[in-house]
């Protein structure tokens, strides 16, 4: 029971890592906490929804769809919310994320309805055993996707020319612009990037629950945010450490407290962790 | 012939006018300087050349084209580096990371190594400490991080403010130094200074700002000879 525990908090850890990237991106590159990344998470599950019924009902090709309409969807929510809210003053672009993540959970009930739509079970079958828990393909391959994601997302960083664009946005836009680079431009696309993340992470959570509705970002996307916070806020290892922390701790509280305190855990030892430790986990005043 | 020629240029931070109308130029292969004392306006004019502010009137030409409220990424194309006041160099990036940074415009690997290269062959020290992180370095050579790095983008027109700020008198006679050499192979420069004894000494042309006017300009000799200017900004009377 145990090691099935842990392997369900490692799994849903993964769910939560991506999140809290995507949340460490966008506050590395902006300092601004984007609210919407749960309703992100929930639209890359609809999208999984619609691409099984319409176009394949492999895993991977609604992984790759997700992650382009996440991209679109994060350059559209860059636009509105913070393009255009830039120099008013952070609160504003801070609520507009929320009213924004009402909105999108608003209009995906009016468009796909409230009720819970089912996803098919895919790789169901056991991948290995360990002490007597069934591993099942499903979730080793979300451990996976979720790795190459951040092995992916830290060549890209410290790699590629835009990486060092972001970089050096996230450290210091102003002067960034005198070196050449184009700050907007950058931020675009680290907000693309990030929102691709939820995405990602919300076709994955469709298929291990094998349900999608229109509310389903709210509960994960601030869960992850605390996970992000217990990391650091600014840095990517510390987002996924504490997304997987927060998963595992979760599912082990499930099995020492009760099921029903499940959902504020991780609030808790939020909580709890930053009155001994403000700047979190790897949190360091530098970003990534 | 003009490489940066600033006319009637005014600036506003909300209500607060920085600029007045300020007009100045830098002939190709000059080296001019910028004095005054705090608050007239130093930072603000080349901020705006650069596209960081914003300007409301007036007009900024770059060998003949307007530039004005451009983009700094795009200023720095056209062959402007920005050295800016208070250095601001990447302090969690190593030196060479910064010094790549600078070169951020060039596409051409093999000439970005040859630029560094030559920079490094300017400024050894730096050599030395490619590989330590930025914010290790001491004030000095953090400033001489911020030219070399300006020198990156291989520009014509270098903009610097104030590279003597908080270095000690040595070593500010060093920065000086490294600024005269680069002048010298070919560089237009605008330097920015309060330190105006050696700015005066080093460049050939002199524009005197307060509170947001160019107040007096004059070839370097004649304003270090000029009694006003020597009381007001030599501490020589
Ligand atoms: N971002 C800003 N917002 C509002 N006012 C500003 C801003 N930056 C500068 N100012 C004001 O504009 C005026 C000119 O400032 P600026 O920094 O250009 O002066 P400076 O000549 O560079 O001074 P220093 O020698 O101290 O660097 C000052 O009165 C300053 O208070
Ligand atoms: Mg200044």
């Amino acid at each position: 029971m145990l090691a099935q525990q842990i392997i369900n908090g490692i799994t849903q850890g993964s769910l939560f890592a991506l999140l809290a990237i995507s949340f460490a991106i966008v506050y590395g590159t902006l300092r601004l906490v984007n609210f919407a990344t749960g309703s992100l998470y929930m639209i890359g599950a609809y999208t999984s929804f619609y691409v099984v019924r319409h176009v394949s009902s492999n895993l991977f090709v609604s992984l790759a769809i997700a992650a382009v309409v996440g991209f679109v969807m994060g350059l559209i929510l860059e636009r509105l919310a913070f393009k255009s809210l830039r120099g008013v003053s952070r609160i504003a672009s801070l609520i507009c994320t929320i009213g924004f993540s009402l909105f999108l959970n608003e209009l995906a009930a009016v468009i796909f309805g409230r009720e819970t739509r089912v996803m098919p079970s895919v790789y169901t079958g056991t991948a290995f055993r360990i002490a007597g828990t069934n591993i099942i393909w499903l979730q080793v391959i979300m451990i996976l996707v979720a790795g190459v994601i951040v092995i992916g997302l830290q060549l890209l960083l410290f790699k590629t020319k835009m990486g060092l664009s972001i970089r050096a946005v996230s450290l210091d836009y102003k002067t960034a612009g005198l070196m050449g680079i184009n700050v907007d431009r950058t931020i675009s696309f680290a907000f693309g990037l990030a929102s691709a993340c939820a995405g990602v992470a919300g076709v994955l959570a469709a298929f291990y629950y094998n349900s999608v509705f229109p509310v389903m970002g709210t509960l994960p996307g601030l869960k992850s945010f605390s996970a992000a916070v217990f990391g650091g806020l600014t840095s990517i290892p510390g987002a996924i450490l504490g997304g997987y922390l927060l998963g595992v701790i979760e599912n082990l509280a499930v099995q020492v407290i009760s099921s029903g305190y499940r959902d504020i855990v991780g609030f808790i030892i939020l909580v709890v962790f930053l009155l001994v430790r403000p700047r979190g986990l790897l949190g360091r005043k530098i970003p990534m | 012939m003009k490489v940066l020629d600033v006319q009637s240029l005014v600036v506003f931070y909300g209500k607060i006018n920085a600029l007045k109308g300020v007009s100045l130029s830098v002939e190709q292969g000059q080296f001019v300087t910028l004095i005054g004392a705090n608050g007239a306006g130093k930072t603000t004019l080349l901020n705006t050349v650069t596209g960081v502010v914003e300007g409301t009137e007036g007009s900024v030409r770059y060998h003949g084209k307007e530039i004005l409220n451009r983009y700094p990424h795009d200023i720095v194309r056209l062959g402007i580096a920005h050295v800016p006041e208070g250095r601001k160099i990447f302090p969690e990036l190593t030196v060479e990371e910064n010094m790549r940074i600078g070169a951020f415009i060039m596409k051409d690997r093999t000439r970005v190594q040859a630029l560094l290269d030559r920079n490094y062959e300017l400024f050894p020290r730096l050599a030395e400490r490619r590989r330590q992180e930025g914010g290790t370095l001491s004030g000095g050579e953090q400033q001489m991080l911020a030219i070399a790095r300006g020198l990156m983008s291989d520009p014509e027109l270098i903009l610097l403010d104030e590279p003597s700020l908080g270095l000690a008198p040595l070593l500010v006679e060093k920065i000086f130094e490294f600024i005269v050499e680069i002048n010298r192979l070919g560089k237009s420069i605008l330097l920015v200074e309060q330190n105006a004894n050696l700015a005066l000494q080093v460049a050939h042309y002199g524009y005197v700002m307060e509170t947001g006017r160019v107040v007096r300009e004059d070839s370097t000799d004649r304003l270090r000879s000029d009694d006003a200017i020597k009381n007001a900004y030599l501490g020589i009377g």
